[in-house]
C-alpha cells in the first residue's frame, strides 16, 4: 500500500500515480560509468545531461545519440580524480512529448506500438479541461518547451 | 618562450577545531537583517489584523497602522488602559544584553511613536507595563525627537530629546540578570550612543523585547515604521572555533595556506534516493599525518567531535577563491595512532534530520496541572487545513493536549493557528461562546472550556499557520505542499535559512498552482516522529526530490514533463571519449510496478486515512509473462 498522507486532493493522488506507474512500469532504468574529475563542476545532484554510446539503446539499431538522463548519484574519489555517476533514465518523461518519427518504421495504431515506438508522434483527443486519453488510459501527450 | 601551466586537481578541506578553554566576551546571540521576506519563527506577533500589519519585504520590517485604527498601548490607573499596538517579541536571553535595531526613514505623523521595548508583559494590560524606546511627535506637548517612556505614567517615567535625525539606531542595555537597570540610548551613526534613559531596577527573568509602532487619540494617525535590523549580543564565555585548511600536497594561495596531510581520503557519495527523494551522504574517513605532532598538541587545547569539516575541490591554476564547494560534514569520531591522525566525518544534515518531531512535549514543569495522561505528549504542530467531518465516526483532525485540569484548558497547537472552526468532545460537535473559546498567548493556541470535560478526547479541525508570503489567498494559511516542506524545514526542523534554496521551493510552488492543488496539503504533526520520515512522506506526496546541492544550501525539484526543458546547456558525454569504461546499464526488474494501491489524507491521532485509490496500467511486458506462465498443466515439465 503507497500512502500519499498530507493531501486529500484526488487530482494531486491520481498524477502521482500515473507518474509513479509510467515511471516504473518498464523496471528502473538507470546507467552507472566513470567520469575523470574533471567533470566535477559540470555536474551536480538532479542535473540532466546526455550520453552518447555506440552500443547504447535505439530500435534502430544504429547507436544512441544521446539520450537523456538525470544525476541520482555522484561519488567523488579525489585521490584517483574520478567520479562515479549514477543517473535515472528521462525516457519516461520524454515520452509523454510529442517526438516525430518515421511513419514507415513504426506502427499506425497506438495499441500496436511497442514502448519504444510510443516516443514518437502519436496523437490522441485533448478534450477541454485537460481531459483526454489513448486508449489505454495512459494521458494524451504535451508539447515540451524546447530552448 | 612561453611555459605551460600545469593544471592539477585537488581537494581541500577546512576543518574547524572548537577551544576547549572558554573566552569570555560579546557575542551575537541573534540577528535578523528582515531580507527573506518572512517573519522568524523565532518572532511572536501580537495585534496585526487589516488595519495593523507587520510585513516583512524589501530588506525591511515595516510596522505599519492604518489611519483612524486604534493602536494605543498605554495604562493609567485612572484612565485609558489599552494595549492594541502592533508588535513582535521575544524572550530576553540571559543578561548581560544589548538589543540594538535600526529604525529608517519614515513619515512621522501627529501621536505616533515607534521602536523598540522592553516589557514584563507584552500583550496584557498591566501596570508594569512596558518602556518603549523610539521616534515620537507629540505637537500638543511640544515633543518630536526621541522618547523613552513607560506605559504608565508613575513619575519617573519619560525622557525626551529633540532629536529628529533619521535613521536613528538604538539600544537597550541590560547588565544584570535580575533586579536589573535597563539603559536605553540612541545612536545617529551607529558607532557612538547616547544614553537617554535609565530604567531603575526593572528587568526580571522572564522578561520581553521586540519592536512596535502606536499611535493615540485625538489624531489615531497612521504610521509606517522601517526597521532595517534586529540584533541581541550576549556577554558571556565561549569557546572559539579555529580553522585549518589540508590537502594531499601543499597549498599556497595569497590569503590561504593548505598544510599537504590528507595520507588518504575514501570517496565521498552524494546522492539523492530515487525512490524516497531523500537526500544520502556516505560517510567519509580521513587519515592524516601526524609525523610531527601537530594533531597531538592541537587536540589536548581543542575539540573535533561534531565541528564542521568542508570539503571542497580546486584546480591549481585557478585561484583559491574560485574552489568549489563540494560538501559540509561533521566529525563523528577520530583516532591518534602515532604518526597516523584518522577521522571519520558524516554528514552534517544529520544534525537536522536525526531528531524527533513535534520537537516540543508537554511537561509538569511548564504545566503544573496538566491532566496525568498527557504528561509527555509532544505539542501539535499544523500546517494546511486539517480536517475530519461528522460523516467519520471520530470528527475532529487534531486531538487537543489537556493542560489544566482547574481551568479546562486544552493545547491545541504549540504555534499560533489561523483558526479553529469546529471543536468536538468525545465526537460531540461543541458551541462557541457557550461551551469553549480560542485563546492566543504566549505564540501559543489554546481551547479554554466553560466546564470540565473529564476524560473525553478533545479533537479539533483547524487552519493551520500562516506565513504571509506563503499563505493561500482563500484561507490566510499555508496550504502550498511546496511551503508546507519549507515551513517544516525552517521552523519544525530548524535547519537555518541559510542552507535552504527559497527560488527553488518558489518554483515548486508555482507548480502546485499550475497544477490547481496549491490549496489542497497539509501537515499534522502529532505524535513522535523521525524527522526524516515526516520529509519523505511530504516529499512523496508531491513526487518532489530534497537535496543539498553543491553549494550548501537545500533544494526542491520536480521532473516533470511540464516543465522540463531540452536545454543546449546540458553536458553530452561522448561514452567512447570521455568514459573510462563502457556504461553500465541496468533495468532493476524487480523494482517494476504495474499496480498501485494508494491511501490519503492521513489523520494520525486515529492513524486513518480518509480515503484510498487503486489504479493500474496495462504494459506488454506483462503480457508477455502472463502468456509464459498460462501453460495448460499437462505441458508442465516433469
Amino acid at each position: 500500500m503507497w500512502d500519499f498522507a498530507w493531501t486529500d486532493n484526488v487530482t494531486l493522488i491520481e498524477k502521482r500515480l500515473l507518474e509513479e506507474l509510467l515511471k516504473r512500469g518498464q523496471g528502473e532504468l538507470k546507467v552507472a560509468f566513470s567520469i575523470p574529475i574533471n567533470w566535477v563542476d559540470e555536474f551536480d545532484i538532479f542535473s540532466n545531461f546526455r550520453l552518447q554510446d555506440l552500443f547504447g539503446l535505439d530500435a534502430f539499431g544504429e547507436g544512441e545519440y544521446g539520450r537523456y538522463y538525470y544525476v541520482e548519484s555522484l561519488t567523488y574519489d579525489f585521490l584517483k580524480q574520478q567520479i562515479h555517476v549514477v543517473a535515472v533514465d528521462l525516457q519516461y518523461i520524454l515520452r509523454q512529448c510529442i517526438i516525430l518519427g518515421d511513419c514507415n518504421k513504426i506502427p499506425l495504431e497506438w495499441e500496436d506500438a511497442s514502448e519504444s515506438d510510443r516516443m514518437y508522434g502519436y496523437l490522441c483527443v485533448c478534450e477541454s479541461g485537460g481531459g483526454g486519453a489513448f486508449p489505454d488510459g495512459e494521458a494524451c501527450k504535451v508539447l515540451c518547451p524546447c530552448q | 618562450m612561453s611555459v605551460a601551466t600545469l593544471k592539477h586537481s585537488v581537494p581541500l578541506l577546512v576543518m574547524q577545531f572548537k577551544q576547549k578553554q572558554q573566552t569570555e566576551g560579546w557575542y551575537e546571540y541573534f540577528r535578523d537583517d528582515f531580507d527573506d521576506d518572512v517573519i522568524g519563527a523565532e518572532w511572536i506577533p501580537h495585534n496585526t489584523d487589516v488595519n495593523r500589519t507587520i510585513v516583512e519585504e524589501s530588506d525591511l520590517l515595516t510596522i505599519a497602522i492604518a489611519n483612524n485604527a486604534n493602536a494605543d498601548w498605554w495604562y493609567d490607573p485612572v484612565g485609558i488602559q489599552l494595549n492594541d499596538a502592533p508588535k513582535i517579541y521575544m524572550e530576553i536571553p540571559t543578561p548581560p544584553v544589548e538589543i540594538i535595531t535600526k529604525l529608517n526613514s519614515y513619515t512621522v505623523n501627529d501621536l505616533t511613536h515607534a521602536g523598540m521595548f522592553v516589557a514584563s508583559d507584552a500583550e496584557g494590560i498591566t501596570l508594569d507595563g512596558a518602556y518603549l524606546h523610539g521616534r515620537l511627535r507629540n505637537d500638543g506637548t511640544g515633543r518630536n525627537g526621541l522618547v523613552t517612556t513607560r506605559t504608565t505614567p508613575v513619575v519617573p517615567y519619560r525622557s525626551y530629546v529633540a532629536v529628529v535625525a533619521m535613521p536613528i539606531w538604538l539600544k537597550a542595555y541590560i547588565p544584570s540578570v535580575s533586579n536589573s537597570d535597563v539603559l536605553f540610548s540612541y545612536s545617529t551613526d551607529g558607532i557612538n550612543w547616547t544614553l537617554l534613559h535609565t530604567a531603575t531596577a526593572y528587568y526580571q527573568p522572564g522578561y520581553y523585547v521586540g519592536l512596535f509602532a502606536k499611535n493615540w487619540a485625538a489624531t489615531w494617525s497612521n504610521i509606517a515604521a522601517p526597521f532595517e535590523f534586529f540584533e541581541i549580543n550576549v556577554f558571556e564565555k565561549r569557546r572559539l572555533t579555529v580553522a585549518h585548511g589540508y590537502a594531499p600536497i601543499d597549498v599556497r594561495s595569497d590569503t590561504a595556506f593548505y598544510e599537504g596531510r590528507i595520507k588518504q581520503m575514501s570517496p565521498l557519495r552524494r546522492a539523492v534516493d530515487d525512490r524516497t527523494g531523500l537526500f544520502q551522504v556516505a560517510d567519509m574517513s580521513l587519515t592524516l599525518a601526524n609525523h610531527d605532532m601537530e594533531f597531538s598538541k592541537l587536540l589536548t587545547s581543542h575539540i573535533l567531535k561534531n565541528q564542521e569539516v568542508a570539503v571542497y575541490h580546486a584546480w591549481t591554476d585557478k585561484r583559491e577563491t574560485e574552489k568549489s564547494h563540494i560538501c559540509t560534514m561533521i566529525v563523528e569520531d577520530h583516532s591518534l595512532k602515532g604518526t597516523h591522525f584518522n577521522l571519520k566525518l558524516k554528514d552534517i544534515t544529520k544534525k537536522y534530520f536525526t531528531k524527533k518531531v513535534p520537537l516540543e512535549i508537554c511537561t509538569e514543569e511548564e504545566f503544573p496541572l496538566i491532566y496525568p495522561d498527557h504528561i509527555g505528549r509532544r505539542m501539535p504542530e499544523v500546517l494546511g487545513f486539517a480536517e475530519i467531518g461528522t460523516e467519520f465516526e471520530h470528527p475532529g483532525a487534531v486531538e487537543a493536549i489537556y493542560i489544566n485540569t482547574t481551568t479546562f484548558r486544552y493545547l491545541a497547537a504549540a504555534g499560533t493557528l489561523v483558526g479553529v472552526p469546529a471543536v468536538y468532545s468525545n465526537d460531540a460537535p461543541q458551541a462557541t461562546p457557550g461551551d469553549y473559546s480560542i485563546v492566543y498567548a504566549g505564540g501559543r493556541t489554546y481551547i479554554d472550556f466553560v466546564n470540565t470535560q473529564g476524560d473525553n478526547t478533545v479533537a479539533f479541525n483547524c487552519y493551520g499557520y500562516s506565513v504571509p508570503a506563503w499563505d493561500s489567498t482563500t484561507n490566510n494559511c499555508i496550504q502550498n505542499l511546496a511551503y508546507i516542506i519549507e515551513y517544516y524545514l525552517r521552523f519544525l526542523m530548524g535547519i537555518p535559512a541559510s542552507m535552504i534554496k527559497d527560488v527553488a521551493f518558489d518554483t515548486l510552488a508555482t507548480y502546485f498552482v499550475n497544477l490547481g492543488v496549491d490549496e489542497d496539503c497539509y501537515l499534522i504533526l502529532q505524535d513522535e516522529s523521525d524527522a526524516d520520515e515526516i520529509l519523505r512522506q511530504l516529499l512523496f506526496t508531491g513526487g518532489a526530490k530534497g537535496f543539498i546541492a553543491k553549494d550548501g544550501e537545500f533544494t526542491v525539484e520536480r521532473k516533470d514533463v511540464h516543465n522540463y526543458e531540452i536545454t543546449s546547456l546540458d553536458s553530452h558525454l561522448l561514452s567512447q571519449i570521455e568514459l573510462f569504461a563502457a556504461p553500465d546499464r541496468q533495468w532493476n526488474l524487480l523494482n517494476a510496478i504495474n499496480t498501485i494501491k494508494a491511501r490519503y489524507g492521513y489523520i494520525p491521532w486515529q492513524r486513518l486515512f480518509k480515503s484510498a485509490e487503486e489504479t493500474y496500467r496495462d504494459n506488454f511486458y506483462d503480457e508477455i509473462m502472463e502468456d509464459d506462465i498460462k501453460l495448460p498443466r499437462e505441458n508442465l515439465p516433469v
